[in-house]
């Protein structure tokens, strides 16, 4: 259907109205054109330098610059804005080391905070080994909470990663965090919890895996 | 006018009164070129009644209420998607301060199917409640969460891309505090010495 010309322009104008009523509950995402004007003038300078050593090492640099605006509106002193910074530059480097650079940006964040959550380099470098293809980011993330939660390092890593080696889903991984959150909320003991939830998440082995021993033992994961 | 008419109407006129020949078979000629013809299939009549160009003759008024009607359909559909999953609040805090608040279950969660991501916070006490993280600059005023009807409840709907962000939420109490609350329903980001705890929020099916 076609209006007659001289009602083009309202017909535009009732579309461009339609599409702002659509898209109304949508926040949009405001971009600051230069958000390291938030830090100080020596701070700024010390992210920039770092932020440069990452991008000549290779290594991811928004998330340095998104742990500095972090930094900035917890309004944290320039002494531990900077430290986070180098910090998370560091775990870069590591991540790199233990799991290559073919990595997209959730891989690399989800991986550096492991590590920053404690789990080994040696731990994290199995992923690359069992990598299948499918990204780690959930796995890395579920790990990291059950760390950060109380359970022991590594037991959390070996459950995680036998569930990795078993071709575990995107639901499996969710599921066992949910269910450890909620029994570590009722008062179990974090490692208890994990050991017992672990019983729980069924088998999936994709047809050709090469079980490890450990991966053999679901019941006893922290053995 | 004059009575007397042109000589060039008056030849006109006669030459359209003079009888004309007309072959007797024309008209079966014709008709049987038209049962030759092939003739519109019923669909495609139909077909070609929704797409062909045509003009509607508008009003202003009628065109202000059709637009006004429209807006509002939108705008209705803009509510819906706000207020879905929004009504089970699963906690509720007495104060903002000394205890953390609470938010619902279903809004903000490890898996996202899509990548609008509706953010919930139970905090009945606050005077303003924003969800800040790296989607967003970490900017405290870019996000703000708007009070639900039923009172206790923040929420917002954002838009964002596939992968991994972290996030929290920036509580402003009446009483002038603010305070920085991760997710109680989402899995923690590890300590960053920032002072105070994120949470982590996976968009799309393969996370990447």
């Amino acid at each position: 259907m076609t209006l007659v010309n001289s009602r083009g322009p309202r017909a535009i104008a009732c579309a461009a109205t339609i599409v702002l009523g659509v898209l109304h509950p949508l926040a949009l995402v405001a971009q600051d054109p230069d958000p390291l004007s938030r830090l100080d003038t020596q701070t700024r300078f010390t992210v920039e330098v770092i932020i440069d050593s990452a991008r000549v090492a290779g290594v991811p640099t928004r998330p340095l610059l998104l742990k500095a605006l972090e930094g900035a509106a917890k309004h944290a002193d320039n002494r531990h804005i900077i430290a986070a910074v180098r910090s998370q530059f560091r775990a870069e480097l590591d991540v790199r080391v233990a799991l290559g650079s073919t990595l997209n940006e959730s891989e690399w964040t989800s991986a550096v905070s492991a590590l920053q959550a404690g789990v080994p380099l040696e731990a994290l470098a199995k992923f690359r080994g069992e990598r299948t293809g499918k990204p780690f980011t959930r796995a890395l993330v579920v790990l990291t909470d059950l760390i950060q939660r109380g359970v022991p390092i590594t037991e959390a890593s070996s459950a995680i990663m036998q569930l990795w080696q078993r071709g575990a889903a995107d639901g499996d991984f969710y599921g066992l965090w949910k269910n450890v959150e909620q029994d570590i909320l009722s008062g179990q003991n974090p490692g208890t919890a994990l050991q017992q939830r672990m019983r729980e998440v069924p088998v999936r082995v994709a047809p050709g895996t090469k079980l490890t021993p450990a991966s053999q033992e679901p019941d006893n994961p922290s053995s | 006018m004059t009575d007397q008419l042109d000589p060039y109407v008056e030849w006109i006129a006669r030459e359209a009164k003079r009888p004309v020949a007309v072959d007797p078979m024309a008209v079966e000629r014709v008709m049987a070129r038209v049962r030759l013809a092939e003739r519109p299939s019923r669909r495609a009549a139909r077909w070609r009644w929704f797409v062909e160009p045509r003009s509607l003759p508008l009003s202003p008024i009628v065109g202000a209420a059709l637009a006004a009607g429209l807006v509002g359909i939108g705008v209705f559909l803009g509510h819906l998607n706000i207020d879905r999953g929004g009504q089970n609040p699963t906690g509720r805090s007495e104060t903002v301060a000394p205890r953390p608040p609470l938010a619902s279950s279903r809004d903000t969660s490890i898996i996202r199917d899509t990548s609008v991501i509706k953010f919930v916070l139970v905090a009945p006490h606050a005077a303003n409640v924003a969800v800040v993280g790296d989607f967003n600059n970490w900017d405290a005023k870019a996000t703000p969460m708007t009070r639900t009807k039923t009172g206790g409840t923040w929420s917002v709907a954002i838009q964002l891309p596939p992968g991994r962000h972290v996030y929290a939420f920036v509580v402003n109490g009446a009483n002038g505090t603010t305070q920085w609350v991760a997710d109680p329903t989402a899995p923690l980001a590890p300590e960053d010495g920032l002072g105070a705890p994120n949470s982590v929020v996976l968009v799309g099916g393969s996370a990447s």
